[in-house]
């Protein structure tokens, strides 16, 4: 157990470093899957800087389960990513979903670009979801958090209001490091 | 540099107290500034840890999200702290994230296993930076020990100048402080060496103060007194001593003036016998000088005959303290011997202890000479009166004879008046026939030879009295006498002194029965006979007469005798160097005493005493 825990977020890290220094196209089809693999790992630190209400989940012992909407850009990389993972005593678990999650299902939800109608899912779920887009407009309409890329770096925004709305608390180390913070 | 010990109590005491002052200060000093920097570095400890606590904890989500301008900005908080000198952050990679440096020069130390570092100059904190329990990164931090140093640095000087200053009044306290000890103290030594140097037990130390200062003073003083005291007894001892040995001297010097004027020989002798002193007259008899016959020196010119005697005799009066008397003979510087008769008394003092013995001797050479001329022109009369009364008894016998014969043949031719003429020469030759032999009795007496062989006198008494027993019977007196010594005399000379006393003791008697009674005591170096009776006893005033020839007190017819007992009894008891006396009072009876030496050496016949010289 404790090899894991030390040899995993030095992977993950790993992975972080590579993307960071090594990706000269952000966009280039070679680096899809770095990029993502570092998203994995900012979606699983996110979790980590994140307060979720006792409601948002169906029990004490609840996973907190990050769900995908739409086409899986990830692949393998965010399995390999929460794999073994949990915070604050919960288990970190992922899954994929064709349609706008039921209630409490999904504590972080990652709409992948695919999903176009967001002005319909977005309003549709209750408080307690983080939700993460993949595009730079996804906290205008109504996102909490949007990855972007600068100087081929991932990097994210923070809708800060729309997290509060979602009785979401945002750590303000988590708001230190993103680009801008909308509130 | 003079040793500390012996430099004067008030440098001492500055320097004791400056010394002392100097060291509390010091290691106060010392203490506080070890204290501070020990202090300092455990605040310091704890402050950086806490300051890298901080910035790891702000520094997770930039580790978290690889974000290396937040990492930096969170490390530029540390503009605030001037001596952390720079500080990283490592990825879990330990690759750099971000860096923070206050200089150029420095430069990132890597990954730190140990959570603090002390260098030299230099305090590295090492953090690891965790989130959700996961170590995502590494801090560490590089502070400046300048500052350390610095407020070390601070303490010292401070520390310092306090002491220099803190000496600098303790010197000038002390100096008046000093004075309240030392002043006395000084006081006191120059009381002493001024005692010492003077010899005036006068002097006082003052007293200043109310401590132990001051009771040392009181007992200095106390001591002063004492020996002052004591020296005036001293003084007054030697005074009175000196006196003392003046007098004696002044004693001494008048006893030898005395003594060298003296036309007598004087000595002097010690206790013990040693002859300390001879006068001029000494020297001069003798010829010798002094150290020739001190101490026992004088044995030398003493007769060889004499000499057993005299040592014997002195030994004897040294052993007892009694007087010496003795009379012999010295030899004179041409050879000659000279008869002495030598005294010596025992000086005593105050306890009775002898102190000296003083002696004289005198030259009793004539004397003894002319003594002994009288003794033989004694003797010869003595010869004379024995021959004559012997060669007097035959014609006396012829008388008695004869008339004795006329009286009876022719009787009747003679008428009364021829008769009575008669009976008056009858009377006569009888009572010149008594006298002749008493005066044969006497002179005889006077011949005593030294008996070798001692007699019993009890028996002596009994031939006397045997001799004596008609008129015992006749007067129904009653003779006892108690147990009598052995003395060294002749049987017939004794026998003539019992028989003559207890005749007298009969002649003499009152009314009543007589009562003699014969006893013997010692004294001196004698026997002392006593015959008492109860007789009509004597009149003091005749005690002496009745020892003289032909003495008779009572001339009545009473009593009769021809007066010569007593005188007998005398001569024989003067030869054998004794004493005859009575003690008596009228109608008391009388006691008649006479002694007897107790050896035959003692004893010194005439004849003897005749032969010498």
């Amino acid at each position: 157990m404790a090899q894991q825990v030390v040899r995993n977020p030095a992977i993950l890290l790993a992975l972080v470093i590579g993307f960071a220094l090594a990706a000269p196209n952000p966009l280039g089809g070679a680096d899809e899957s770095l990029e993502y693999r570092v998203k994995a790992v900012f979606l699983l630190n996110f979790i980590k800087f994140t307060e979720w209400p006792p409601s948002a989940f169906t029990a004490s012992d609840s996973p907190i389960s990050i769900c995908i909407l739409g086409a899986d850009p990830f692949g393998d990389s965010l399995d390999q990513v929460i794999a073994g993972e949990s915070v604050n005593g919960k288990k970190v678990t992922a899954e994929r979903l064709r349609q706008a999650p039921s209630a409490k299902a999904c504590q972080v939800l990652f709409v992948s670009k695919s999903e176009k109608n967001l002005d319909k899912i977005l309003p549709a779920l209750g408080q307690g979801v983080l939700t993460v887009g993949d595009e730079e407009t996804f906290i205008r309409a109504g996102g909490m958090i949007s990855f972007i890329i600068e100087d081929r770096r991932v990097r994210f925004d923070i809708n800060q209001t729309a997290a509060q709305n979602a009785a979401l608390k945002l750590s303000s180390k988590l708001l230190s490091v993103a680009r801008s913070v909308e509130k | 540099m003079r040793n500390f010990r012996d430099r004067p109590i008030k440098q001492k005491l500055a320097i004791i107290i400056t010394v002392t002052t100097t060291a509390a200060l010091l290691m106060a000093g010392l203490g506080i500034v070890l204290a501070d920097s020990l202090l300092f570095r455990g605040y310091l400890r704890r402050d950086l840890t806490a300051l890298a606590r901080i910035i790891a904890d702000n520094s997770t989500a930039a580790l978290a999200f690889n974000d290396p301008k937040s990492a930096a900005e969170t490390l530029a908080a540390l503009r605030a702290r001037p001596h952390v000198v720079g500080a990283c952050i490592y990825r879990a990679d330990a690759s750099i994230l971000a860096r923070y440096s206050r200089k150029d020069s420095f430069e990132c130390p890597g990954v730190q296993e140990q959570k603090i570092q002390f260098t030299r100059d230099s305090l590295t904190v090492a953090q690891t930076v965790l989130l959700s329990g996961r170590r995502i990164g590494d801090l560490v931090l590089v502070y400046d020990l300048g500052e350390l140093y610095d407020r070390i640095l601070l303490y010292g000087s401070t520390v310092l100048g306090v002491l220099l200053a803190s000496s600098a009044l303790a010197l000038v306290l002390s100096s008046r402080l000093r004075a309240v000890i030392a002043t006395p103290i000084s006081q006191l030594a120059q009381a002493t060496t001024s005692v010492s140097e003077t010899g005036d037990y006068s002097v006082r130390a003052e007293r200043i103060s109310d401590d132990e200062l001051g009771v040392l003073v009181d007992r200095f003083n106390g001591m002063l007194e004492g020996i002052q005291s004591r020296d005036n007894d001293l003084k007054k001892a030697l005074l009175d001593r000196e006196a003392a040995l003046r007098d004696v001297e002044r004693e001494r010097e008048r006893f030898h003036f005395m003594a060298e004027s003296m036309p007598q020989k004087i000595f002097t002798a010690k206790p013990n016998g040693d002859i300390d002193y001879f006068n001029r007259q000494w020297t001069l008899f003798t010829g010798l000088t002094f150290e020739q016959i001190k101490n026992w020196g004088w044995t030398q010119f003493i007769h060889p005959d004499d000499l057993e005697e005299n040592l014997r005799a002195w030994r004897d009066s040294i052993a007892s303290g009694e007087p010496f008397i003795l009379e012999h003979r010295f030899r004179r510087a041409d050879g000659a011997y000279r008869w002495h008769l030598s005294r010596a008394q025992a000086m005593r003092d105050a306890n009775g202890n002898i102190s000296m013995w003083i002696g004289s001797n005198t030259d009793i050479h004539e004397q003894k000479e002319k003594e002994e001329e009288l003794q033989r022109a004694n003797d010869d009369l003595q010869q004379f009166a024995y021959s004559a009364s012997h060669d007097l008894q035959e014609p006396i016998r012829n008388v008695a004879v004869y008339s004795e014969l006329v009286a009876k043949r022719y009787h009747s031719v003679l008428d009364a008046d021829g008769q009575q003429f008669l009976g008056f020469l009858q009377e006569g030759g009888r009572r010149l026939a008594t006298l002749i032999n008493d005066l044969l009795t006497y002179t005889r007496a006077g011949m005593a030879q030294v008996n070798e062989a001692p007699v019993a006198a009890s028996q002596v008494l009994q031939h006397a009295l045997s001799s004596l027993a008609e008129a015992i019977r006749e007067g129904d007196a009653r003779v006892t006498w108690d147990e009598l010594p052995e003395v060294y005399m002749a049987e017939s000379h004794l026998q003539q002194v019992f028989q003559n006393l207890i005749a007298n003791a009969l002649k003499y008697r009152s009314e009543a029965a007589p009562q003699i009674h014969v006893s013997a005591d010692v004294q001196g170096t004698g026997w002392r006979f006593s015959v008492r009776d109860n007789g009509i006893g004597i009149d003091p005033k005749y005690k002496e007469k009745i020892f003289g020839v032909f003495k008779r007190l009572h001339q009545d017819q009473k009593y009769t005798g021809t007066g010569i007992g007593l005188a007998i009894c005398q001569r024989v008891v003067e030869r054998y160097g004794g004493r005859i006396w009575v003690e008596s009072e009228p109608g008391e009876g009388a006691t008649f005493f006479f002694t007897i030496p107790r050896h035959p050496q003692r004893v010194r016949s005439r004849a003897a005493e005749s032969s010498i010289g």
